[in-house]
């Protein structure tokens, strides 16, 4: 397995060297500022830089190239295996309500005959439901396949994300199957939030989006916490996530928000925040943030026992925004563990990883997931 | 330097200058200034959150704690924001709950329930979160369990929030309501009872002038030769008969009704009678019998049996124009306490039950009300007296049982009737048929009477059977007589119960003290057994009104004996 990198910035263009010098390579992840990809020109030159590879990518809030982040640029990573394979699909996603289908329709398109993992990027909500995607493919997969991934960014704007599929830029959701006895795919994923004060009931929502808490308007809530920070949400509330309480015997999951409307009193976030379920808010602590993305790949490392050769980290955009100019740390937490594979990656809107090695798939928010390639040779 | 620099300075510097180290040396005392305040912040920042780490993990626990006392309470208990919405709650006992907690937390309290109800609730949460006045509401909710009754508390909880207290108060509720039936089943006994008396003392003046007009008329038809007076005579006495029977009736009703009680095996009664009540009821209808067996005896007026029985029959057989069945019944039943309580009238024990069931139209809630009220009758004029079941009542009582009905129009009705058992003896044998009389003369008879014209006639009767007859207007002058008697001309009294001065049982008590032999008997239609006394039998006691030709056969009787 061989792996070429690298990045794109506005001032210094490609560096450390222009790409395509692994013209056979099969995958390439295209990460960058939703801006570059809009018009499709960057995605159409890789395309035809790797003609035989797959190609998928993503808008992104921060995009990760070794232990360093850049905001505005672009990063490449493409991959030539020696005898491991790819396939993938797009589904494009018409309303978040389809998203339940749009997962199963791409697990259908995956030949599951010696399936190791499978890669999923997605358009970040309101137009795609993640929670639903990754339900979807679960449900078509065969049971215990391994899934990860993560949803579209866009800056700290929370506006429009991108897809990059096949060259093009697109919406929906695409998903890869790795295949190959000779592959070995690890992934790790963990947060690093402490809940904080009461539970709180969610009285009313509907999906991802959330109207009450405790019988009364959830936005309120969150402005009264935000403070004079409430001018800057909805990027503002990434610092209030909610812990959902789990089901008895069940870990819960962390949800962060995305989008705000203030005509219904309405907070969209990036997975589901169902009715009946006890929610916390949750805040950081840069120690245990940092903690968490090392804790991630030290999760990746353990379940392999050898060096990977290529990690993919997708880390969530609150945590850049909290970490602020400690974000490295985390990068670097995670290379000192993983090191030498490369790493490449981005900041997501949401991630999507096993709740703990190899049960059940989750969408996950506020988390660093990492996933490890290795190919014995 | 000893300590690295803060791991944020440090990146700053490399990203700044190139390296960590590689600021101008002039800048050595600003960057360790900034190390400084860098470790400073840190610190604060840590202890703030230390403190909010551990005044969160405090407020959950109080939370906890709170969450487990609630859950010591058996009753359901929700935590709810103003507009009902359920923020918690404790489920109480198995089955309190519609569905399963986890899917209640999210939903109004008020949602599902019945609209009046929802209406109520919603009203009590209002006031509540309005006035912070507690509200209580109590009401029935059906489960698939049935019905349960729950009494509920509303009260304002915090700034915004209510909380609600539901609890089963089934149980209380169902013991008041016994109570409440048990009351009414006592008024209504105590209302019969109360005309039973009105209707008793009414029909036993009735009888004293029935004896009058049946013992002249008796006598008229005696005396007048064939012809149209004489045929008039006779009618007066068929219908002085018939109105006397109705009396005997409303006294049968009013637990006045003379009784001969045998011990008796029940079913021999109910299977002595099957033949007339095969004719009774009629072949549109199918009668069915249940007996039970190894019944104990009871101590009952056979006679008044039967009338029970045809009663009940009648009754049932009316209630099926268009045909049916009738079923009767029999059961050896223990009472016990509880059902003693709510019975009057009935002690812990042995009963027999006599149930008779039938598939007619049933009763309105009306008429089970004052079905056992004389007079009471859903029938057109001239085919009901409602009499019926008055007088089962009266007889049922009478014999120390009780009677209960149960019916809804259109699902039939159950009669059932209780009658103690008696421990430890064996039914005798059917009394013998009285002989038939046989008048003799020269015997002399003491009457005691107060109404003078039943005196009167009872006395001409007898005359002309050729009795010395000697009268007395009650019982003082009775026994006077008695005394003046020295010879012992008297070969009998005959002497009415009631009676002002002295009553004919205190002067019997004192007749027989002068002459232990004396032979005596008592004419009554009103008896019980205190004005009497105890061990008379019915050979002692002429039933009023009487027909001549039992006056006389019962004097020869009694002579005789
Ligand atoms: N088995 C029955 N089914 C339906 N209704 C009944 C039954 N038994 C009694 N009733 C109701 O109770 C009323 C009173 O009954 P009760 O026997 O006292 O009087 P009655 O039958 O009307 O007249 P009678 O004096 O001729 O018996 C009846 O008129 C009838 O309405
Ligand atoms: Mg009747």
């Amino acid at each position: 397995m061989i792996t070429e990198q690298t990045r794109w910035t506005p001032g210094q263009g490609w560096s450390p060297q222009p790409p395509g010098r692994l013209p056979q390579a099969q995958l390439a992840f295209l990460f960058a500022e939703r801006a570059l990809l809009e018009g499709g020109d960057l995605a159409r030159e890789i395309r035809a830089l790797y003609p035989r590879a797959v190609v998928l990518g993503c808008s992104t809030a921060g995009e990760i190239f070794d232990a360093e982040v850049r905001d505005g640029g672009a990063v490449l990573t493409a991959v030539r295996f020696e005898s491991s394979r790819v396939a993938g699909a797009h589904a494009e996603i018409a309303e978040a309500s389809d998203s339940f289908a749009a997962g199963a329709r791409l697990a259908g398109a995956l030949s599951a005959e010696e399936l190791r993992h499978v890669l999923v990027l997605a358009d970040a909500p309101p137009r795609v439901n993640g929670s639903e995607l990754v339900r979807g493919l679960a449900s078509v997969l065969p049971p215990g396949t391994t899934i990860t991934g993560g949803m579209a960014a866009d800056g700290e704007r929370f506006s429009r994300t991108r897809l990059i599929w096949d060259g093009e830029a697109r919406g929906g959701a695409v998903a890869v199957g790795l295949y190959g006895s000779r592959l070995t795919v690890t992934c790790g994923s963990r947060g690093g939030w402490d809940p904080f004060g009461p539970e709180r009931l969610i009285t009313r929502s509907r999906g991802n989006v959330l109207y009450e808490l405790d019988g009364k308007s959830a936005l309120e809530l969150y402005k009264l916490y935000l403070g004079e920070h409430a001018r800057e949400l909805p990027a503002a509330a990434i610092h209030y996530p909610l812990a959902l309480r789990g089901e008895a015997g069940c870990a819960g999951v962390v949800r962060s928000v995305l989008a705000v409307d203030e005509s219904d009193q309405s907070m969209t976030f990036a997975g589901d925040v169902p009715q009946g379920v006890y929610a916390r808010m949750m805040k950081a602590n840069y120690d245990r943030l940092i903690d968490g993305a090392v804790g991630a790949a030290e999760a990746c490392r353990k379940a392999r026992g050898g060096p990977a050769q290529l990690a993919l980290m997708i880390s969530c955009a609150g945590r850049k925004m909290v970490l602020g100019q400690r974000v490295e740390e985390e990068l670097e937490g995670v290379r000192d563990v993983l090191a030498p594979a490369a790493l490449c990656g981005f900041y997501s809107y949401g991630e999507i990883a096993p709740f703990d090695g190899a049960s059940r798939c989750e969408l996950h928010n506020e988390t660093m997931t990492i996933t490890t390639l290795a190919e014995e040779s | 330097m000893s300590e690295p620099l803060h791991s944020l300075l440090r990146r700053q510097l490399r990203r700044h200058f190139g390296a960590e180290d590689a600021f101008p040396p002039e800048a050595a005392a600003f960057v360790a200034a900034v190390d400084a305040a860098y470790r400073l912040s840190d610190e604060d920042r840590a202890r703030l959150e230390r403190s909010l780490d551990l005044s969160s993990r405090e407020l959950i626990a109080r939370h906890d704690e709170l969450r487990a006392m609630l859950a010591a309470f058996p009753d359901v208990i929700f935590r709810l924001a103003v507009d009902g919405t359920i923020l918690e709650l404790n489920a109480g006992r198995p089955g309190d709950l519609p569905l399963a907690p986890r899917q209640l937390l999210g939903r109004k309290v008020q949602d599902g329930l019945p609209g009046p109800l929802r209406e109520a609730l919603e009203l009590a949460l209002e006031r509540a979160a309005r006035s912070g006045e507690p509200a209580a509401l109590e009401y029935p909710l059906d489960s698939p369990q049935g019905r349960r009754y729950w009494e509920a508390r509303i009260a304002r909880c915090g700034d915004d929030g209510l909380l609600m207290v539901a609890r089963d108060i089934t149980e209380r509720v169902t013991a008041q309501e016994a109570l409440r039936a048990q009351e009414e089943r006592r008024r209504q006994s105590q209302k019969l009872e109360e005309i039973g008396r009105l209707a008793g003392g009414i029909a036993h003046d009735f009888n004293n002038l029935l004896t009058v007009v049946l013992g002249l008329a008796d006598s008229l038809a005696a005396e007048l030769p064939e012809g149209p007076q004489r045929a008039d005579a006779l009618e007066i006495l068929a219908t002085g008969r018939r109105a006397a029977n109705l009396t005997q009736q409303l006294l049968g009703y009013s637990r006045r009704q003379i009784i001969s009680p045998r011990v008796v095996d029940f079913n021999e009664i109910v299977l002595g009678i099957g033949k007339l009540l095969g004719r009774v009821i009629g072949e549109h209808v199918e009668t069915a019998y249940q007996l039970g067996s190894g019944l104990k005896p009871v101590r009952v007026d056979t006679g008044q049996m039967e009338q029970l029985l045809v009663n009940l029959c009648v009754n049932a057989r009316d209630a099926m124009p268009e045909g049916g069945t009738i079923t009767v019944e029999t059961a050896g039943v223990r009472v016990d306490r509880d059902f003693a309580r709510e019975h009057a009238g009935l002690a812990e024990g042995d009963y027999v039950r006599l149930t008779v069931r039938d598939t007619g139209q049933g009763m309105s809630a009306d008429a089970l009300a004052h079905a056992f009220e004389p007079f009471f009758t859903t029938k057109e004029p001239g085919h009901g007296t409602g009499l019926g079941l008055a007088t089962c009542y009266g007889i049922v009582r009478q014999n120390g049982g009780c009677i209960t009905v149960a019916s809804a129009p259109g699902r039939g009705a159950r009669f059932d009737v209780y009658l103690p058992c008696v421990e430890g003896a064996a039914p005798a044998a059917a009394a013998a048929p009285p002989a038939p009389p046989r008048a003799r003369r020269g015997e002399t008879l003491l009457l005691v009477e107060d109404d003078a014209s039943v005196r009167r006639m009872t006395a001409r009767a007898l005359r002309r059977q050729g009795y010395e007859v000697c009268e007395a207007g009650d019982g003082e002058q009775g026994l006077e007589q008695v005394r003046a008697d020295g010879e012992g001309r008297l070969s009998m009294v005959i002497t009415d119960v009631v009676m002002p001065k002295l009553g004919g049982g205190r002067m019997a008590r004192e007749i027989l003290r002068l002459r232990p032999s004396a032979k005596i008997l008592f004419v009554t239609g009103y008896t019980d057994d205190a004005t009497l006394g105890r061990g008379l039998d019915e050979s002692q006691i002429l039933r009023k009104p009487f027909t001549l030709e039992a006056l006389v056969r019962r004097v020869r009787q009694t002579l005789d004996a």
